[in-house]
């Protein structure tokens, strides 16, 4: 450098530099990330599903980003997701009652009384859709329902971001699990992400499955064979034991007979309004049903006896006798599972 | 700076940007934008195996191998997120058409699933039951005749529907169609009971026929969604454009190659000149460096603010400033001074005003050196452009020495060297100055010719360097003689000058005169010898006697050599008729140095005679018959010839013919014929007088003793010692000497004893009074005694009366020879050969 002006070495340095910008340039422009492939999720590969029976044991763990589980589970239980801090998801889906509230239809906000049954939140993330319509496609596309419906906690996103921006705590557990400001996307993946948490494994029938034989009683192996005779299994399968496929409520006999049917009532046909989806529901999951009474989507059957009952006859068109029910019943006990994820 | 100049300051850096812009394009242009593509090229066959794996489980399921609708769930959910992947990655794209096209079909797969999933579990249900089923109804339904056709009917019906479950057909739907309505009929002609046990069976019948064709088609539509043609459509299509793309990248690619090859091949070029550029920089500079320092001149720089950016080596040593010293330093404040040392403000400058007029300067200047002695410099001042700035540089040089040369010069131009005095050429214009001053103040001036008497016998007997010895104290005792105010100069050789500026009496210049004669007569110890030295002064006054200095100078001269044949140590005020003389002295001086050659000088002689009147010999007198000027009077031209020397020649010349003439005279009509010969002080003070004598003597034949040698009394008194030894040596000889002009002179009785003389003249003075002057007949006898008793020889000059004879012959009778006109004029050697035959005349 000796030699040389203090404007040429300027001048020296400044080409160096606008070469080096541009060679970088170039070369960030020619690696960039192509536009789309970033925040697309990998759905589960299919090298995890090697078990093709008809029933699988549900996954005794799921690995899920620690702080986006504990800010969804924060908001899960968050009253000021409804437009008078009354309601939260927890108020329907209570995570130590099983993921349901018990009631026939679910209260909203100043105490609306909902459409539909609630379904149990634990183990809805292996459901291939979310609603008893399917309408939520996922657990986050699921999370909008409540919040702006007008009957359950009849809110807006605005309103709902509003407050809960305010709060310092779930401001911080956003930045630590997304990086940025508590936004809707933030917090439908947040409780998204607890929601898949909530899982129930080791059932005895789960048990079973994985090999502990006498896991199941006598009773309840009759009904495990009566379930699979009887072609239950036809609908209540895959990982579930349901909530994989629509079927038509009154396959073989008429559920509705009789009274006014209401909008829930037409499932599906809401959706896509073909006819043939008429009476179209979601098949629900069998897991823990003994602990999610009221059942069927109208919360209108109380007793697992009388949905075995029922189902036997719209879908099967079967009168079953008492005694096959109750092996039936021992057979659906024997699903209930242990709750997982809902502690702190 | 014009938008124009700065441009064609950077061309080369604008250029360079450009090119560099330019690569940097190129470069973004010839990189393949390939990344979506790649990114939507590696969904397609992502795609193609879910296509495929779910198509596979549609088909698995349909025929029971699985019963599981998880994994068709999983494809159809890895499917659309796959297709939601190339769908965001097609958006913009031409192949976003296509990709929606997919995306349809996709959706209508989707349908066709669930359709597909409850279709399947119906019939597969139904299925189930149609066995367990007719198994109840064949053992319910009695076997008489009705009951038979009832199971031949619901066989076939069985038959068919199984049938259908295992590929359509749509013969088989219309057949089953037929037996159903069979069955139908056949029932109706059973009992309550029989019926209701066949209830379920037809139900599920009902359902199977119902469901199966839509299963079917759900199936087939399903599996023949396109997805797969879709699919490689889009990838043909991505193809097609990743070549597209290709090819264009690579174009610019070329393109950027060749361009980035120029740039760097340019770049190359541009730094190696670059390089060259500061090397010779570097070199320029060094060479400047290097003149700068070693320039014989002083140079600095200065800027706007009149304070130095630059001096070279030379210059703080001039100025006397360490080593950067000079830096900063104000030049008008500090260095630029006047002549004795005062301050000269920046815009008094004259120097400064030429110079930023746009001009340089040339002049000289005074500086002022850090020790505040002030130095008059040469200064050669210019203006010059120091990047958008003026500048000044001056250059200088130390005149002190040049000074001091050129006084020295002017001392040598205008000063005698040997005596210091003012030369001819400073006196010529005191001189004029004093004229003119005269003139305009009506005064008069005074101006004395000096001419030392003798001093070429000095130069020649004692040597130059005595010469110039006695030269120089003559100077200082000329000067000490005069005021401030007067000048003295020396005109060369043994000339001396005095002007007397101020009107002067002729008393007055008289008085100086003589005190200028006894200065100079004053004895002078030289190295050991003693002398005395005569002077003759020449005076002329302005305006009486001349005009100006060449006239002045002139008639002093004229004046001086009057003076100088009158005799030594005398003055001579200048008279009208000496003007003209001394012109003429110069001709008839000129003319003499040939007269010889030419035979223009003749040797008169005067006869002696005794008392009876006969010839006893004859002074030989020279005579010059000019052909221009005539007979030359010797009163005119022996002074010239003793000035100008030629009397060595001429009197050698002289001797020579008297001496022959004589001879002739002794070996003819007269044997004791004698010859006076007159010597010159010049031939006198010769060192060989008496060698050449002796050569004469030889030569001729004629006797020593006959010849008789004439000096003049003031010829001894000068240089007592060395005439003394000359006289000696030529009375070893046994020449006669005799004295010339006795008792006119300054001479003492005491020298002649000391001489040895022989022969005595009684000058013309004397005789001239004889008969009329009591006086000079006292002094005559008195002589005649005098002679007498020394044993002295006596001639009388100028006897041209005969009374001057008769008192004559009365005193010295025998003793004395007369010489006169009377007794005969100067003749030549033929007309006294006449006389000498005629002894009486």
């Amino acid at each position: 450098m000796a030699g040389l002006t203090m404007r040429a070495r300027g001048a020296l340095i400044l080409t160096l530099a606008g070469a080096a910008a541009g060679v970088g340039g170039a070369w960030w422009w020619y690696h960039r990330p192509a536009a789309g492939e970033a925040g697309v999720p990998e759905p589960v590969p299919v090298a995890t599903i090697v078990d093709l029976s008809p029933v699988q044991p549900l996954p005794r763990s799921v690995s899920l980003d620690a702080n986006q589980v504990e800010l969804g589970r924060r908001l899960f239980h968050d009253v000021r997701l409804s437009s008078d801090d009354t309601v939260s998801c927890a108020s329907c889906h209570a995570v130590d009652q099983y993921g349901v509230d018990g009631r026939r239809v679910s209260l909203g906000v100043r105490g609306q009384a909902g459409a539909v049954n609630a379904p149990t939140v634990y183990n809805s993330g292996f459901n291939f859709r979310q609603f008893w319509d399917g309408r939520a496609a996922t657990l986050e596309d699921q999370v909008g329902g409540p919040v702006e419906n007008p009957v359950e906690m009849a809110s807006h996103w605005p309103q709902v971001l509003a407050k809960l921006r305010a709060d310092a705590t779930l401001q911080e557990l956003a930045r630590r699990a997304y990086g940025r400001e508590l936004d809707e996307a933030a917090v439908r993946s947040a409780i998204a992400t607890f929601e898949r948490g909530l899982i129930t494994p080791d059932s005895p029938f789960d048990r079973y499955l994985r090999g502990e034989l006498d896991a199941l009683d006598g009773p309840a192996k009759q009904g495990w064979q009566r379930f699979r005779d009887l072609g239950c299994i036809a609908c209540h399968q895959g990982v579930n034991l349901g909530g994989n496929m629509y079927a038509t409520l009154g396959a073989m006999g008429d559920y509705f007979g009789g009274r006014v049917v209401s909008q829930a009532d037409y499932g599906l046909y809401n959706q896509t309004g073909r006819e043939a989806d008429r009476y179209k529901f979601k098949v629900p999951s069998l897991r823990n049903v003994a602990e999610t009474a009221p059942y069927f989507h109208d919360g209108r059957i109380g007793t697992l006896d009388e949905a075995v009952q029922l189902m036997a006859k719209l879908q099967l068109g079967l009168d079953l006798e008492a005694a096959d029910r109750a092996t039936l019943v021992a057979f659906l006990r024997s699903l209930t599972g242990t709750p997982r994820g809902g502690g702190s | 700076m014009t938008v124009t100049r700065r441009f064609r300051r950077y061309r080369v850096w604008l250029g360079w940007a450009i090119g560099l812009g330019l690569l940097v394009m190129l470069a973004l242009l010839s990189s393949q934008r390939d990344g979506s593509l790649r990114a939507m090229q590696a969904q397609v066959p992502i795609l193609l195996n879910q296509e495929n794996a779910m198509k596979v489980a549609v088909v698995r399921l349909r025929y029971g191998l699985d019963s599981n609708y998880d994994l068709l769930n999983h494809y159809f959910q890895v499917i659309d997120g796959h297709l939601r992947v190339l769908v965001s990655q097609a958006d913009g794209q031409d192949a976003a058409t296509e990709v929606d096209e997919y995306g349809r079909i996709v959706r209508r797969e989707i349908d066709l699933g669930e359709s597909f999933k409850y279709q399947n579990a119906v019939v597969r249900n139904s299925l189930r039951y149609l066995q367990s089923e007719s198994v109840r109804v064949v053992d319910a339904v009695p076997r008489d005749r009705a009951g038979r056709a009832l199971h031949r009917a619901l066989n076939q019906l069985a038959n068919t529907v199984v049938l259908m479950s295992l590929g359509n057909d749509a013969s088989l739907h219309a057949e089953a169609e037929a037996a159903l309505a069979e069955v139908d009929a056949l029932r109706a002609g059973l009992d309550e009971r029989t019926r209701a046990t066949t209830e379920r069976l037809m139900r599920h019948v009902h359902l199977l026929v119902e469901t199966l064709p839509q299963l079917d088609r759900t199936t087939r539509n399903l599996l023949d969604s396109g997805s797969r043609r879709k699919l490689e459509a889009i990838d043909a299509h991505l193809r097609q454009v990743y070549d597209a793309e290709s090819r264009r990248a690579g174009f610019y690619r070329v393109i950027l190659v060749f361009l980035a090859t120029g740039l760097f091949v340019a770049f190359a070029v541009l730094a190696a000149r670059y390089l060259d550029n500061v090397r010779q920089v570097a070199g320029q500079r060094r060479f400047l460096q290097s003149l700068t320092d070693n320039v014989g001149v002083g140079v600095v720089v200065a800027g706007g603010d009149d304070r130095l950016t630059f001096a070279n080596p030379h210059a703080e040593t001039l100025l006397g400033y360490e080593t950067g010293g000079l830096a900063g330093v104000h030049l008008h404040d500090s260095v630029h001074v006047g002549k004795d040392g005062e301050r000269v403000l920046c815009q008094d400058c004259r120097a400064m005003a030429t110079t930023l007029q746009g001009r340089s300067f040339v002049g000289e200047v005074h500086f002022r050196r850090r020790d505040g002695a002030v130095i008059p410099v040469l200064l050669h001042a210019a203006t010059f452009n120091d990047g958008d700035r003026q500048a000044v540089v001056l250059a200088f040089q130390d005149m002190s020495e040049i000074h001091e040369a050129r006084r020295q010069l002017e001392r040598l131009a205008y000063y005698d060297a040997l005596t210091g005095l003012p030369n001819r050429t400073l006196l010529q214009d005191r001189v004029d100055q004093a004229l003119a001053q005269a003139r305009r103040q009506e005064k008069a001036v005074a101006f004395f010719m000096l001419d030392l008497d003798n001093f070429k016998g000095v130069n020649d007997s004692l040597g130059h360097a005595v010469g110039d010895e006695l030269l120089c104290q003559v100077a200082l005792r000329i000067r000490a003689s005069l005021r401030e105010t007067d000048t003295s100069a020396r005109l060369g050789g043994d000339e001396f000058a005095v002007l007397i500026p101020d009107a002067i009496s002729a008393e007055d210049a008289a008085r100086l005169a003589g005190k200028l004669i006894r200065a100079i007569g004053q004895p002078y110890h030289l190295s050991g010898y003693d002398l005395v030295c005569g002077v003759s002064i020449g005076i002329t006054f302005f305006p009486e006697d001349a005009a100006n200095c060449d006239q002045l100078m002139r008639n002093a001269d004229a004046a001086m050599f009057r003076a100088k044949e009158s005799g030594t140590n005398r003055f001579q005020f200048y008279t009208e008729d000496m003007g003209a003389g001394a012109m003429e002295r110069l001709q008839l001086e000129s003319h003499l140095r040939h007269a010889l050659a030419r035979g223009e000088l003749a040797v008169h002689f005067q006869p002696q005679c005794r008392a009876d009147g006969s010839v006893a010999g004859a002074e030989a007198l020279l005579r010059w018959n000019s052909p221009r000027f005539g007979m030359v009077p010797p009163v005119r031209f022996i002074p010239i010839a003793e000035r100008s020397g030629l009397i060595v020649e001429i009197g050698e010349w002289v001797l020579r013919e008297a001496c022959r003439q004589g001879q002739r005279w002794r070996n003819g009509p007269a044997p004791e014929f004698r010859v006076a010969v007159n010597l010159s002080v010049a031939q006198f003070r010769q060192a060989d007088l008496v060698a050449r004598v002796a050569d004469i003597l030889a030569e001729t034949g004629f006797p020593a003793t006959a010849l008789e040698l004439e000096i003049t009394e003031s010829m001894l008194m000068e240089e007592v010692q060395s005439s003394l030894e000359t006289l000696a040596s030529l009375k070893a000889l046994g020449c006669m000497l005799a004295i010339d002009d006795f008792g006119t002179g300054y001479s003492s009785l005491a020298y002649l004893k000391r001489f040895e003389l022989d022969v005595l003249k009684i000058d013309k003075s004397f005789v001239d009074g004889l008969g009329n002057d009591g006086n000079d007949s006292a002094v005559v006898h008195a002589i005649v005694g005098m002679a007498r008793s020394l044993g002295l020889a006596m001639v009388a000059e100028g006897v041209e009366s005969h009374d001057q004879y008769d008192e004559l012959v009365a005193f010295g009778g025998e003793d004395i020879l007369l010489q006169g006109y009377l007794l005969g004029y100067p003749m030549p050697a033929d007309e006294l050969d006449h006389r000498l035959a005629s002894p009486t005349g």
